[in-house]
């Protein structure tokens, strides 16, 4: 069974119809890659999987559980995280801040233990702490805790973009354009923690442009244009496929 | 002595003061004055907690009416003590927090600063307007009892309403303090910052937004009982927009970033308004201009203020030194 | 219910419909064009009804020249302040409304000590009054619907018909696209600002002598601005019209039957009842 599936999924904005019947699964344990020329609707997926929009008809099952319509916060509860295409960060608060809100939702606190600082909250909080260390270590973050997220350059930003998305400890983790404007010394960094991230055992979709990200790192590719899905297949099927040069190109063209 | 330990001391110093006011000053004008600062203050505080999620309600005057209309009724009706009214006043400022915040609260910006608008007018021109044989009209509820003795001590003059709102506002301070530093103050400071990155991590940002609404009207409520039981009458104009107005003003004017910052709002500008006040009735002048320049100048109110001090010393110094290229 | 009050219920309705939608019609400009709600926009109307109090009322001059005077002063009391005070808050919408919140109060106080507090009559212009119906119409308040008329065709065509109209909705739609077409940003914003301000002190100028005047004012009118602009939907001038007609016909129908205090409680619950469901108004877009 599919960790994900994705059911005729329509979304409309107004008179605009962004999504029109999307059908797509997303198997346990793949990276799978989602392209498409701009505003095919890729973002909108990802809004309507993680919560911020309400789909006008269609269905999203995560690990057999439905969750289409779901607000953000449950989403999140039930394992899946994402980021964002323009870096999403807590600007004004430090790193180590920005990880221990995403750290809330696992930390099993209550109001009240939060309000009076009881022993309970005083040893979950330090956990959370060492659990923050071990995931900035692992993402090579570690040594700027108490600097403001703001005060961070770009390529770190949407690093910590990342590591924040981690914090909830997801099953499937989205990724909207994580290589955006990067140099390539990030880049490659980028890749590698995303391959480690997948070595951990979480799934992996992730919208891209850069092609060499997409062909480097999926399993399998979807192509979205005009809200439709017009291919699904291997990374040398998508290659081969008249409808996705023809989307992207308008003509053919070797890649 | 480091800047930790020395604002503590001096947070001592001032309470020590501030307690022993009433024994040195026989004048009770100033008595008077402090008793409302410290109102005040509990009101700004409270307002504070609401802004914290980053939207500005105009309603706090109201609620701090529903709280006072309502402990007058429970004793000068429901014949209560004024001990119970007085925490039920505070449930009564809850309970209509949850109906106008279910609504109001999935409103952004101006949308929330119009409905609470709305809701807090709507309160005010009924208390003012309707039931008249309950609420008084127009000239409202007079005759408000005292509250009743705590074993020897009774409540005659002033001083005892003094202790009694000092108590009150060391709560406020303590338990806004304390929302601040725990994980309570964190997410509410992240929905501020970036609500949907903050929903997208699994806060639920509707639970956090009604929690902050209303814990800042349960303190607006009983700084309106106790308001009711010390001047001894409620009427709806005390607590029209203007006043509302005036609460945001304390608020913003001394900044938001911390509990300190109400706390002097409240102070300079209540001391602004004394001072205008020797001219003439000018008060209200002072806290229309204060909002205009410090949201044209010093958005971060008078917190933000040693900041930029700091950027502007720092940039008359580098005048002084020719520009070289940053490494 | 007889004609007679039916024909005052709507005579009313449409004389203060004409005020509101004037005064209404000013703010959804302002906010539409560069988004900054106006809460000062009450004292405008407050200044147009001073200024022809004393001009007219006082002095004896024309009441159209005085209402014309008024309307060219406070529109360029409006430039002023949106040169000094607003710019510098452009596109913020909180500072913007603050800042807004304390000039009126500011302006509200300052009226007070200049003006004083009490309430100022002035003498009627337009006098005698025809029976209709059974009732007695009269012609001051007849004028006022004419009036309002005028202004309302007017300012349609000046939107539709002028370069500088065609502007400002160019600005509405996309402030970055018109500047880079090369249309002036601020120019714009003084026009719009000086439109705001003419209508808001005509609504003064003209319900002076069928009321009366004194330095709050304000306070009411804009509340009712703000009421139908969100009925209608901010930034929608149609929409202000709509919303100016709503109000005030339920403000003339509820005081005939419910009693005056009832229509400023109906107008917040239709308030919050349009922001809940339908935040963008009957008209509006975002």
């Amino acid at each position: 069974m599919p960790l994900l599936e994705i059911r005729k999924i329509t979304k409309d904005f107004g008179g605009l119809r962004a999504l029109d019947g999307v059908d797509l699964d997303v198997h346990q344990g793949e990276i799978l890659g989602v392209i498409g020329p701009n505003g095919a609707g890729k973002t909108t997926l990802f809004n309507v999987i993680s919560g911020i929009y309400k789909p006008q008809s269609g269905s999203i099952t995560f690990d057999g559980e439905p969750i289409t319509g779901l607000k953000p916060h449950k989403i999140a509860e039930s394992g899946i995280s994402r980021t964002f295409q323009a870096t999403t960060l807590f600007d004004n608060m430090t790193l180590k801040e920005n990880m221990l809100v995403g750290s809330n939702l696992r930390s099993g606190l209550r109001l009240w233990d939060m309000f009076l600082n009881t022993p309970k909250a005083r040893k979950t909080e330090a956990e959370l702490r060492s659990q923050i260390t071990d995931t900035l270590r692992f993402v090579g973050m570690n040594d700027f805790q108490d600097k403001n997220a703001c005060d961070f350059s770009y390529g770190y930003q949407r690093t910590i973009g990342l590591a924040v998305a981690l914090t909830t400890k997801p099953r499937l983790l989205l990724l909207d354009e994580p290589a955006c404007a990067l140099n390539p010394d990030r880049l490659l960094e980028v890749l590698n923690l995303i391959r480690r991230i997948h070595e951990s055992g979480i799934t992996v979709v992730l919208i891209e442009h850069n092609m060499r990200v997409i062909f480097g790192l999926c399993h399998r590719i979807a192509v979205i244009s005009y809200g439709v899905k017009i291919a699904e297949g291997t990374p040398q099927e998508i290659r081969d496929n008249e409808d996705v040069v023809q989307a992207y190109l308008g003509k053919r063209s070797a890649p | 002595m480091n800047r930790g330990m020395l604002a503590k001391l001096i947070g001592l110093l001032v309470l020590t003061v501030v307690f022993c006011v009433p024994v040195f000053t026989t004048d009770l004008y100033y008595v008077h004055t402090l008793i409302m600062v410290m109102y005040y203050i509990i009101l700004a505080l409270s307002l504070r907690v609401i802004m914290r999620i980053g939207d500005v309600s105009f309603a706090h005057a109201a609620f701090a009416a529903i709280g006072a209309y309502g402990s007058a009724l429970f004793v000068m009706k429901v014949n209560m003590p004024f001990w119970a009214a007085f925490p039920l006043a505070g449930v009564l400022a809850v309970l209509m927090a949850i109906i106008i915040g279910f609504p109001s609260l999935r409103l952004r910006g101006a949308y929330f600063f119009l409905v609470t608008f709305a809701f807090g007018q709507i309160i005010v021109i009924v208390l003012g307007g309707y039931w008249e044989n309950v609420f008084g009209g127009f000239t409202g509820l007079v005759g408000i009892p005292a509250p009743e003795a705590i074993g020897p001590w009774q409540f005659i003059g002033k001083t005892p309403y003094y202790y009694f709102i000092l108590a009150l506002t060391l709560i406020t301070i303590l338990v806004m303090w304390r929302i601040d530093r725990s994980r309570i103050g964190l997410i509410l400071k992240s929905i501020a910052e970036r609500d949907v990155l903050a929903h997208s991590l699994g806060i639920n940002i509707m639970r956090y937004r009604m929690l902050a609404f209303v814990v800042g009207c349960f303190f607006a409520g009983i700084a309106g009982s106790f308001y009711a039981h010390y001047v001894h009458m409620v009427s709806p104009e005390g607590f029209s927009f203007m006043h509302s107005i005036q609460i945001v003003a304390f608020c913003v004017v001394g900044g938001t970033a911390s509990v300190a910052g109400p706390i002097i709002g409240v102070g300079s500008l209540t001391a602004l308004s004394e001072i205008v006040r020797a001219q003439g009735p000018y008060e209200f002048i002072v806290y229309g201009i204060s909002l205009v320049v410090v949201f044209m100048f010093l958005p971060e109110g008078l917190l933000g203020l040693p900041k930029r001090m700091s950027g502007v010393v720092e940039k008359l110094s580098s005048l002084k030194r020719p520009t070289r290229l940053s490494v | 219910m007889d004609s007679s009050t039916a024909l005052q219920i709507v005579l009313n309705g449409l004389m203060l419909s004409s005020i509101y939608i004037l005064v209404a019609l000013g703010l959804t400009l302002v906010f539409g064009v560069m988004h900054i709600l106006n809460f000062a926009h009450g004292e405008m109307y407050m200044f147009g009804s001073f200024i022809v109090f004393y001009m007219y009322g006082e002095s004896g001059v024309n009441y159209f020249l005085a209402l014309l005077i008024a309307m060219v002063l406070v529109g360029l009391l409006a430039i002023v302040m949106e040169r000094i005070f607003y710019r510098r808050v452009r596109d913020k919408l909180m500072p913007g409304v603050m800042v807004a919140i304390g000039l009126s109060i500011a302006i509200q106080e300052f009226s007070r000590i200049g003006f004083g507090t009490g309430d100022r009559f002035m003498p009627t212009v337009f006098h005698g009054s025809i029976k209709l119906l059974g009732t007695t119409l009269t012609m001051e308040r007849l004028a006022v619907i004419i009036a309002g008329a005028i202004l309302l065709l007017a300012l349609y065509l000046f939107v539709t018909r002028t370069r500088m109209g065609k502007a400002m909705r160019a600005v509405e739609q996309d402030s970055t696209a018109a500047f880079l077409q090369g249309i002036s940003l601020n120019k714009t914003a003084a026009v719009c600002m000086f439109i705001g301000g003419a209508l808001a002190a005509a609504a003064g100028g003209l319900l002076g002598p069928v009321f009366y005047v004194y330095p709050y004012m304000g306070s009411p009118m804009i509340l009712k601005a703000f009421i139908i602009i969100i009925l209608g939907g901010i930034g929608s001038m149609p929409g202000a019209v709509l919303g100016g007609l709503v109000l005030g016909f339920t403000e003339s129908i509820s005081t005939v039957f419910l009693g005056a205090k009832a229509s400023l409680l109906i107008g917040f619950a239709m308030l919050i009842i349009i922001l809940l469901f339908r935040p963008k108004g009957l008209l509006g877009y975002e």
